[in-house]
């Protein structure tokens, strides 16, 4: 007993220096984050401003019907995941992909330029991605129609009234936004790589395609794991430029580019209601709590020094 | 160390080189047409609308961006001290917390990463964050509003950092340094820190550019002209526009006001433009960092 | 267990904050009562400061110049009250205000812009019923025939806007056009929009490549807006709603509740729209288009637009820069509009917050009778911002211009006190009096729902309602922007709507008015 107690003491004293490390982000944490989530009660309340958000009613599940009234439940739903499934699955191949052709390229001045052209979509807000998809898209004077598919002797799309092709620009306008930004974390993780491993691959006759697949793809691995366990954290969440301001709101496209988040918000418009804006939130989250748990323990099980936690 | 490559190592390189021109000819030519729309004659856009190169040249929207000089110019200021003390600030705590979650040997290093994990999830909403900042904090118009709320400290990066440090930093070189009688502090700041700057790098731009292109802080936050930041600035003239547009009840008063007085397209593309400039300048010099990498060999010895 | 700890006095010092704000409307009351003995004569031993908070359309400014100004003026007449101004712009401007409202901050005056009802039902507005009359009297008295509106199960939570509400159904034509093609709009004038058409054919015929009616503002404009429910032709009530927002409408002098998407005048509109998108009399891509009139009558693009105006056609011919900036327009009246709750959509409110209701409600009271205050509101600070021409005119100050004057927002005119003691700026100070002479006018000769003053309170079917509200942003635009053939999609938009419960918000706006009805009877 007293043995285990020394022992704890010990342990504790060589584990006090990383706790003060950890100190001021835990600090931080706790009131940005932790602090707000009494708000998460919302959610359960029909607010009422003259009475606070404890002193008023409790609501049930009210706040959380409306997700559900209608047979758009399941478009926007479906349409979320999917989304989201494609842009992690498309995402993270070509960001893999497009960060090994950089490490490839070495530190030239065409590699700096390019990284820096890549990174700029990054900083256009969605609003002005909007009318730069219309100046390609309008059926009056956009490049599509106007230049493309004259050449091809092919009559002008209204596009924004043709919902089949929305999945496919908005994944375009998802990786001309993103691709560059997310393959900036892998560039990092293979600048991390040892360069004497690819020195002995190579003593050894390893081609460069053989280096890719034995060395940095293993390398990059956890990397990988960890941003997919991430980004399935939030999949149900979708980017509200991407779908809402980029199809120009129209409504003829709801059935690809309605998503839950884009709902919520026309839904709600009129009325501002915070209780069931809250609800959806609170969906989202669970929603996402729960397949991060549950994919998060798969990933333990196989392969334990990559799991998020 | 310049050895010979071998056929295949070339033909991966032109290939390499090859795609990624094509790659980012992709990313920039909305770049070029938002610049030419900048500056191009409204009503030009109007009929032909965006064309790669201005059909017919008119410098009107930076003449008037330049009677708002001083604003602008006020509102780069603010920009530039926030991105910088919060990136700085964010790079200090940031790999504080998540160097001892990579440690394998640290007793609550589950604990906290479920901690971190729970905070990406799950949010308590706007107004309890925005309750607690005025009335507890009181920040509400002071430029620590732009700074301290969500942006300090994310989930997001922690896990990419601490994936760092447990994937890339040998655990021998810690466990040797160890021997040699290092404290924890030292190691952390004299080993790790050094050793880590590809993702310090990448993880200071991602948090820099959060800062660079944040309105939203400014928007519950900040009601003084005097903190707007350029994103601030630049968010409310579009949303404005967007939200007269949008239908909503405001648009039944907004009958009575005529668009026109509205910011054109053409200056609306030339605040863009203003908007990204900084970053395209400053970028080169983040980027070294995270394209050289590091030799751990060097170090080691 | 240290971090638990932490964690429990800082959940602790969160909770406090939230009691405090939750007794604001209480604690408020015995604030206001000390301050409301003391008005009349000794106002000047105590002054009260009231928050202003508003919008502006334009540019955001600085404003403590002009709480100097107004404040000078007020102590000069003796008054009791201060102001303190908080400019806001239209994207923050909801956001901020239910904000500070739910985290108990005080907000005096502000305009409830998503409806009375749903502000009152929310709990955001203090209920001035008892004190209004004491503290606005003016105010009362100018807008007592619209008073109706604000009123929620007999307790009066606003005040109206005094102002030239009846906005007029306005064809807007292209000035250079009309003439070189020899067509005269004013032919056209108090006729539906429906017989515009000859003239869209002959600008179609002579050059396609013009759109003969394009969106007056971009994206998600619906040009028969108007005129499904803004005239006296299809005398539409749509009980509080708009016409894309509508749950449920009555027609002419009948009391029943009916769904406006299955009425005939629906149908017709969007058979209407749907005739010239085919003809190519609509510019394509109407609804998503983020081009509006002004850019597209101005490059020669467009012909023609609609909109609703509250001033007369000579004010807005010489006033408005919609036709681009050298050229103008024809201004010509359609049909008449038709008054309904809707058409006085804006008010005035005092916070559940405010800490001095009663002198807010005498500051509110001051922008429906003191010219100076509001026109400072409005135009800043004389001889800085503005200068006074004649009585009733202002001009700006030698070298300064609407792109660098320090303070303006006169674009908040349609939102503040009464409009007809609000000064014109470059205008001819005989045009200005016609203009409100224009609008006394249309106010006074309106003809009136049978249910005017009625407003629908959501609350109890608030999840059909945001249900149904989503399906009409996904029909509305493109069927009255002529996108969608009416003759198939008009019965899958209302088979949506009933499954998305429509009829249960019938049902619940029916027995409301209903009730309503038995008390304007009693």
């Amino acid at each position: 007993m007293a043995k285990a107690k020394t022992a704890g003491r010990l342990q504790l004293k060589k584990d006090l220096p990383l706790l003060f490390l950890c100190l001021p982000g835990v600090i931080y944490l706790i009131i940005n984050n932790y602090m707000p989530m009494f708000g998460l009660f919302i959610a359960f309340k029909d607010i009422n401003y003259a009475k606070g958000i404890f002193g008023s009613d409790w609501a049930g599940l009210k706040n959380f019907e409306f997700l559900f009234a209608t047979n758009d439940a399941f478009i926007m739903i479906r349409n979320t995941i999917l989304y989201n499934i494609a842009f992690i699955v498309i995402g993270t191949v070509l960001s893999v992909f497009v960060a090994i052709l950089f490490s490839e390229m070495g530190a030239n001045i065409f590699a700096k330029i390019y990284q820096a052209g890549m990174v700029f979509p990054n900083l256009v807000s969605m609003v002005i991605v909007a009318y730069i998809a219309y100046a390609f898209l309008n059926s009056s004077s956009g490049f599509i129609n106007m230049t493309i598919l004259k050449a091809f002797g092919i009559d002008p799309v209204s596009w924004y009234s043709k919902p089949n092709a929305w999945p496919v620009i908005l994944m375009v306008v998802y990786i001309w936004k993103n691709v560059g930004y997310s393959s900036i974390i892998y560039i990092s993780n293979i600048a991390g790589i040892d360069k004497g491993i690819y020195e002995a691959a190579k003593i050894d006759g390893a081609g460069k395609f053989r280096q890719i697949v034995n060395i940095t793809l293993p390398m990059l691995k956890p990397t990988i794991v960890i941003m997919t366990l991430m980004a399935v954290g939030r999949i149900f969440n979708s980017d509200f430029g991407l779908f809402y301001q980029v199809p120009m709101n129209s409504g003829t496209l709801y059935s690809t580019t309605q998503t839950i988040d884009t709902y919520v918000y026309r839904a709600l418009m009129e009325r501002n209601d915070i209780g069931m804006s809250a609800a959806a939130g609170f969906l989202q989250s669970i929603v996402g709590f729960v397949l991060v748990v549950g994919a998060n323990l798969l990933v333990r099980h196989v392969d334990p020094d990559n799991a998020l936690f | 160390m310049h050895e010979i490559k071998t056929r295949s190592e070339k033909a991966f390189q032109i290939f390499a080189f090859v795609f990624l021109t094509l790659l980012t000819i992709f990313a920039l030519a909305p770049f070029v047409l938002i610049i030419s729309a900048s500056l191009t004659e409204e009503n030009t856009l109007a009929v032909g609308g965006y064309q790669f190169w201005p059909k017919v040249f008119s410098g009107a929207a930076y003449e008037y961006l330049f009677t708002k000089a001083g604003t602008i110019l006020n509102a780069y200021g603010i920009s530039i001290i926030v991105t910088a003390v919060g990136t700085v600030v964010s790079l200090i705590i940031s790999p504080m917390l998540a160097y001892p979650m990579s440690r394998k040997d640290f007793r609550f290093r589950n604990f906290l990463a479920f901690f971190v994990f729970f905070t990406m999830i799950f949010s308590g909403g706007l107004v309890p964050s925005y309750m607690m900042w005025t009335r507890i904090f009181q920040i509400k118009d002071t430029i620590f509003a732009l700074i301290i709320p969500n942006y300090l400290m994310g989930a997001f990066n922690i896990f990419l950092l601490r994936n760092y440090f447990t994937n890339s930093i040998p655990v021998s070189l810690i466990e040797s340094a160890q021997l040699d009688g290092a404290k924890e502090l030292t190691i952390f700041f004299k080993i790790i820190l050094p050793l880590s700057t590809p993702v310090l790098a990448t993880v200071g731009l991602f948090v820099g550019l959060a800062y660079w292109n944040d309105w939203t802080n400014g928007l519950y936050y900040i009601t003084d002209t005097a903190l707007y930041s350029i994103q601030n600035l630049l968010n409310r003239l579009m949303q404005n526009i967007e939200y007269l547009k949008s239908g909503s009840a405001i648009s039944n008063i907004a009958g009575n006001i005529d668009t026109s007085q509205m910011p054109s397209t053409s200056i609306r593309m030339a605040i863009a433009v203003v908007a990204v400039l900084p970053i395209i300048i400053i970028f080169p010099f983040i980027q070294k960092y995270f394209i050289k990498g590091v030799v751990v060999g060097a170090v080691k010895g | 267990m240290k971090k638990r700890i932490l964690a429990c006095i800082f959940a602790a010092a969160t909770l406090a904050s939230l009691a405090s704000c939750g007794n604001g409307g209480g604690s408020s009351s015995s604030t206001s009562t000390a301050s409301g003995e003391s008005g009349g004569e000794s106002a000047a031993a105590e002054v009260t400061t009231v928050d202003y908070h508003y919008v502006n359309f334009g540019t955001i400014a600085e404003t403590e110049p002009v709480d100097d100004v107004i404040n000078e003026h007020l102590e000069s007449i003796g008054s009791d009250v201060r102001i303190s101004l908080h400019m806001y712009d239209a994207a923050s401007y909801n956001t901020q205000m239910d904000l500070m409202i739910s985290s108990g901050d005080p907000v005096d005056l502000y305009i409830p812009l998503t409806g009375v009802s749903t502000n009152a039902a929310q709990g955001k507005l203090y209920d001035i019923t008892d004190i209004a009359e004491a503290n606005c009297p003016n105010a009362l008295e100018m807008t007592s025939d619209w008073l109706d509106t604000c009123t929620v199960d007999g307790r009066l939570y606003a005040i109206p806007v005094y102002k030239g509400a009846m906005l007029q159904n306005y064809l807007i034509v292209n000035k250079d056009m009309a003439d070189e093609y020899g067509i005269d709009p004013s032919e056209y004038e108090g006729q539906p929009l429906s017989a515009i058409e000859p003239m869209l054919q002959q600008i179609h015929e002579a050059n396609p490549d013009i759109f003969p009616v394009v969106p007056l503002n971009a994206n998600a404009y619906n040009f028969l807006d108007f005129f499904i429910g803004a005239t006296n032709g299809y005398k539409i009530d749509m009980l509080g709603d708009r016409t894309s927002t509508c749950t449920g409408c009555i027609v002419g002098d009948d009391m029943t509740v009916v769904n406006l998407y299955s009425t005939d005048a629906f149908r017709e509109c969007c058979e209407l729209a749907y005739d010239w998108m085919q003809k190519g009399y609509l510019m394509p891509d109407t609804s998503t288009s983020p081009d509006s009139a002004s850019t597209l009558m101005a490059a020669s693009r467009g012909f023609c637009t609609t909109g609703g105006y509250g001033n007369s056609p000579e004010m807005m011919e010489t006033n408005s820069s919609l036709s681009g900036n050298a050229n103008s327009s024809y201004y010509v009246c359609l049909e008449q509009p038709y008054m309904t709750t809707s058409t006085i959509g804006v008010t005035t409110c005092v916070g559940i917050t405010s800490e001095h209701p009663e002198a807010a409600l005498r500051m509110l009271d001051l922008f429906y009778t003191d010219e100076f205050v509001i026109n400072s509101i409005l135009y800043g600070v004389e001889g800085r911002d503005y200068v006074k021409v004649t009585d009733q005119t202002i001009a700006f100050p030698e070298g300064v211009d609407s792109t660098n004057v320090s303070y303006d927002s006169n674009t908040t005119c349609g939102i503040i006190g009464s409009q007809f003691i609000q000064w014109g700026r470059n205008v001819d100070e005989e045009l200005l009096l016609a203009d409100r002479e224009f609008m006394q006018t249309n106010i006074d000769n309106a003809v009136k729902s049978p249910a005017f003053g009625f407003s629908f309170d959501a609350t109890s079917v608030r999840t059909q309602v945001s249900s149904v509200n989503n399906v009409i942003t996904q029909y509305f635009n493109a069927l009255t922007n002529g996108e969608l053939d009416p003759s198939t999609m008009i019965d899958e938009f209302n088979t949506a709507l009933e499954a998305a419960g429509l009829n249960d918000i019938i049902a619940e706006k029916q027995a409301q008015l209903d009730a309503w009805a038995a008390a304007q009877q009693s």
